[in-house]
């Protein structure tokens, strides 16, 4: 009697997690898509030194971007089962990749005014587990003078 | 060099599909690879279980019984023991060579069990619920039937397996691997009311042939499936059959097997401690 409520508790979670993950997830999309059109104009390198020749430097600052993301009940689940296989965990590959782009853009949003951002660098470290990771990304802002 | 700014117009690295059909897939194959395994963990444990020797069963018991007894004050009880003994009497040549006993516990549940290594607990709720020696005796035989079809050491078996294999799959993730072994304890509890419904088969013909007709045989499965209020579908889960399922099974074997009714021998039963008196051992 306990496993059966234990299963239909199970199968509520995961479609719920599956209904509400995607939602949040394509919202996030959305929104990610529209600030990085916007923060277009400054680019960023990994290179240490990229600089334009013949431009003076009026400042330079440490810029970094962090952000923690969760994985829902349907991707952890999705990639239990794809443990037993192995394979491509595409559930969890769209939410590395909006952590690592989201890192990216508040990084820019620090960087404002900045005219290149030098030497980026993308740090993650897992925090449970299974399913929470911070990525960290972190640069050098280049201010040139205003000629 | 200039840096042109240039939107991204394909992003490779995120596959915009949906992951629904994957997981279906997932799920399936899952499924398909435990269901194997359990398969041949049944066949490797019905294979074994019939082999191992009764000195074997009653050492194994003789764990089962020590914890038993530190939850469980027992108390022999001659008279049941008489009814038991004329059972296994005529049915010496189908079970395993145990010390089988009987043990009365305090319990308002009616309730009955087979230990490994031949002790039956009956509890004194169900001793008082039971209104002839007839239907102690199926009751007791069903417990028997246990014991012919060896159904401790098959659970044990099953149980030692499942719990292997949900130490393999908890390996990966806890979450994912504790659905799947919950979905096979599901199947487990099916397995165990096929066991039931063969120990009840077992017991109708023990009865029938201890007292010559099958008299009050039905009488329990009867009284519960009246006295049963949870929802049958919660059955498909249980470890048990729906009483109501039994009793029919049981009556329409005895209409096939041109089993006869006699006359009831009343039960005299000398409880010592009956209910309401709160004495302590």
């Amino acid at each position: 009697m306990d496993n059966f409520f234990e299963l239909i508790f199970f199968c509520v979670l995961v479609v719920a997690g599956y209904f509400v993950g995607s939602r949040v997830e394509k919202n996030h999309y959305r929104s990610i898509r529209k600030r990085e059109s916007q923060t277009l104009n400054l680019p960023i390198v990994t290179a240490k030194n990229f600089l334009e020749e013949g431009r003076a430097i009026e400042s330079t600052q440490f810029v970094y971007g962090t952000v923690v993301i969760s994985t829902d009940f349907f991707k952890l689940v999705f990639s239990g089962l794809r443990n037993l296989f192995g394979g491509n965990i595409s559930a969890y590959e769209t939410l590395l990749d909006r952590a690592r782009r989201e890192a990216l853009l508040r990084l820019k949003a620090m960087a404002q005014g900045a005219d290149l951002i030098l030497n980026l660098r993308l740090e993650t470290s897992s925090i449970t587990q299974v399913g929470t990771i911070e990525v960290f990304a972190y640069g050098t802002a280049i201010y040139y003078k205003k000629t | 060099m200039k840096y042109v700014a240039k939107d991204i117009e394909e992003y490779s690295n995120v596959k915009r599909t949906s992951p629904v059909r994957e997981f279906f897939e997932l799920l399936l194959k899952s499924a398909g690879v435990l269901l194997l395994l359990y398969w041949l963990s049944g066949l490797l444990v019905n294979f074994i279980a019939p082999k191992i020797p009764s000195d074997l069963e009653l050492k194994i018991g003789t764990l089962y019984k020590n914890n038993i007894e530190q939850k469980h004050e027992l108390t022999a009880s001659s008279e049941v023991q008489d009814i038991l003994d004329n059972l296994i009497q005529s049915a010496s040549s189908t079970l395993p060579k145990l010390n089988y006993k009987i043990s009365i516990t305090e319990s308002q549940q009616a309730n009955a069990f087979a230990l490994p290594g031949g002790e039956i607990v009956v509890t004194s709720g169900l001793l008082k619920e039971i209104s002839s020696e007839n239907e102690l005796a199926m009751i007791l035989a069903h417990e028997l039937g246990h014991y012919a079809n060896r159904d401790h050491l098959k659970g044990l078996g099953r149980g030692l397996l499942l719990a292997l294999f949900s130490c393999i799959f908890v390996g990966t993730d806890a979450t994912t691997s504790g659905f799947l072994t919950n979905s096979l304890s599901g199947m487990e509890r099916k397995f165990s009311q096929k066991q039931e419904i063969a120990a009840d088969l077992f017991a109708l013909d023990l009865v029938h042939q201890t007292y010559h007709n099958v008299t009050g045989a039905t009488d329990f499965f009867k009284r519960v499936t009246n006295k049963d209020k949870t929802p049958k579908f919660l059955y498909f889960l249980a470890t048990h059959p729906h009483p109501e399922k039994r009793y029919k099974l049981l009556q329409k074997t005895i209409l096939d097997k041109k089993y006869i009714y006699g006359e009831k021998i009343p039960l005299t039963l000398n409880l010592e401690k009956a209910d309401g008196n709160p004495e302590t051992p």
